[in-house]
């Protein structure tokens, strides 16, 4: 059988036409198919899986009230905790970690009667685009497994491109959910900043990290986001507001698209701007009004958001010091033990973070480094809250170019950096954004960046779904190798 | 630019972190590109703009301040996390009288 999105899932076990134990069945054997090639997952839950599926199916044959996943399998990115279950965020300082609690979004999945099959590789603690800084090795491509798959959330974007799963979690603290939904050509979201509780995901930089969803299409975005949001009393950063709703468009008119002319400046793969520009085309046949805007910071947000994320990291990650969890290596004193557990058990570019961060917050240079890049951040959220005072929504290129081969920026982090050059302005605002994807450049996939003011999901996964379901470039299909 | 081998030292020690001897070179380079990257920052001018903290202010939220001891079990498990303990304590080395370095 054909892989099958959350919708075609929901619809197929309502119906009985297909029990969860059969879907699971199929899943696993996709994951053993694809799996030695693609290498999305450090660890798959089989048996567990397995043994939730025969308990949903016995609950639907009692009569039972079910929830809206029941029996649909889902993934989870590795710095997500659950109860029982290792989590080690990609890293050797966690190898042999397990949680004592469950993070509210898995939680919620669960309690909506998802299916948790297994935990995707990622970049060590969320730290890169291209998922190869694991200390499990690096996630491929399923267009082309010479390629990486963008990052950080990498495994979960190859999990279902490659159809492994319908849907996974991942978190985005600078495009780690939109670059690799882009770059396997799927639907990423990453939601308002507080829509989604942080309980239970393993801080990167927490000014910006925010849960979102990945998935083959903006419904089944909708689907999952509609049930992992809402305010956490265990996360104090979570919006009260009301609940979100979701509701398919037959058309654009009466929208207002506006495209940002800084985001099409040098730099850009010109095939991947020739789809974007397409897209925009499709926007205007849709029924929307397109016009240009300007949004004059944006090409400072990159120099900022790499001064704040390594900030946030220098100090959260000050929590991995061999004493309460994690690897220790033990050294003369305690102060000697710190060092060397972290030098030893951190990658090379966490501990890059960590030493820029420690420089911009350190004496004397607060004020050059950390808040200016706080001042330029008030600069990025005007330009933004002006842009939306004139039109609904954006649109820009997700990603500057395609998916590049292994090993090629892996060496380079300034160059790695640059290719998130059109996602982080949208974590300094705390904007929500999903990438769909706008058609194949050099045979791989685009994606098309959708930016709406805070809360405006309906409307972004809406015009979307649209696009998707009116225009073929709007859905693809990996050419899976062997 | 390139970090000084006594910058390194300086930031490897405030952030607890030993720089292994043979990484010490490209470190001092890739640490000082970035950092030489993001100065851009001090060339535009930000007179009178407030900075932002946070992706959406939320102004202050406070709860009550309760114990929750939560259960034995979850005790037992956040305990299990740790590479040392000595009955229910996380157990690490001396943190005073030692030497600081």
């Amino acid at each position: 059988m054909a892989a099958m999105t959350v919708a075609e899932l929901q619809e197929a076990l309502r119906g009985k036409s297909l029990s969860a134990a059969e879907a699971m069945k199929d899943t696993l054997a996709r994951i053993a198919r694809h799996e030695p090639a693609v290498h999305a997952f450090v660890e798959v839950y089989e048996q567990e899986a397995v043994h939730a599926a025969e308990i949903c199916d016995a609950a639907r044959a009692a009569g039972g009230g079910l929830g809206p996943l029941a029996g649909i399998p889902i993934a989870i990115k590795d710095n997500l905790v659950d109860e029982g279950h290792a989590a080690s965020a990609g890293s050797r300082m966690l190898a042999t970690y397990r949680s004592a609690y469950t993070a509210t979004a898995v939680e919620r999945l669960r309690s909506a009667g998802a299916i948790i099959v297994g935990r995707t590789n990622m970049d060590e603690f969320a730290m890169g685009s291209s998922t190869e800084n694991s200390a499990f090795g690096a996630t491929r491509n399923p267009w082309d497994r010479e390629r990486v798959p963008g990052g950080s959330s990498g495994g979960s974007a190859a999990a279902v491109a490659a159809g492994m799963v319908p849907a996974a979690l991942g978190s985005d603290t600078g495009g780690s959910i939109r670059q690799p939904a882009a770059l396997t050509g799927i639907v990423g979201l990453k939601p308002t900043y507080g829509r989604v509780s942080r309980h239970g995901l393993m801080a990167m930089a927490s000014s910006l990290d925010q849960i979102g969803t990945l998935t083959r299409t903006p419904e089944d975005a909708a689907i999952l986001f509609s049930i992992i949001s809402g305010a956490d009393p265990k996360d104090a950063t979570t919006l009260a507001g009301e609940a979100f709703a979701w509701s398919s468009r037959a058309s654009l008119e009466g929208l207002t698209v506006g495209v940002p002319q800084e985001f099409f400046a040098e730099g850009m793969d010109a095939e991947v701007e020739a789809r974007v520009r397409e897209a925009i085309k499709a926007f205007e046949g849709m029924g929307a009004k397109v016009r240009e805007v300007s949004l004059p910071a944006s090409s400072h947000a990159l120099a900022a958001y790499y001064v704040i994320v390594p900030a946030e990291v220098s100090s959260n990650m000050a929590r991995y010091d061999g004493i309460r969890y994690g690897e220790r290596v033990r050294a003369a004193d305690l102060h000697a033990t710190y060092a060397a557990t972290r030098g030893a058990l951190f990658g090379p570019e966490v501990r890059r973070r960590i030493l820029v961060g420690t420089y911009a917050l350190s004496a004397g240079y607060y004020d050059a480094y950390y808040r200016r890049a706080q001042q330029v951040r008030t600069l990025v959220r005007t330009d933004f809250d002006s842009a939306f005072g004139q039109v609904d929504l954006l649109l820009t290129p997700t990603s500057p170019t395609v998916a590049w081969p292994l090993g090629e920026k892996f060496s380079d982090p300034l160059t790695m950096y640059l290719s998130d050059v059109y996602t982080v302005s949208v974590n300094i605002a705390g904007l929500p954004a999903v990438s769909v994807p706008c058609g194949l450049a050099h045979g791989l996939p685009v994606g098309l960046q959708l930016i709406g003011p805070a809360l405006s999901e309906g409307t972004l996964l809406a015009a979307a779904g649209l696009y998707q379901d009116t225009h073929p470039m709007g859905t693809t299909e990996p050419r899976l190798f062997g | 630019m390139k970090l000084t081998s006594e910058e390194l030292d300086h930031l490897a020690k405030l952030a607890r972190l030993d720089v292994p001897a043979g990484e010490r070179e490209t470190m001092q380079e890739q640490v000082g590109a970035i950092i030489g990257y993001v100065a851009s920052l001090q060339k535009i001018d930000v007179t009178g703009v407030d900075p932002t903290f946070r992706g959406v202010e939320l102004g202050q939220r406070l709860r009550e301040d309760i114990p929750d001891a939560g259960d034995a079990e979850t005790r037992q498990a956040l305990l299990e996390a740790a590479p040392e303990k000595s009955g229910d304590y996380v157990k690490a080395q001396a943190a005073l009288g030692h030497k600081q370095g």
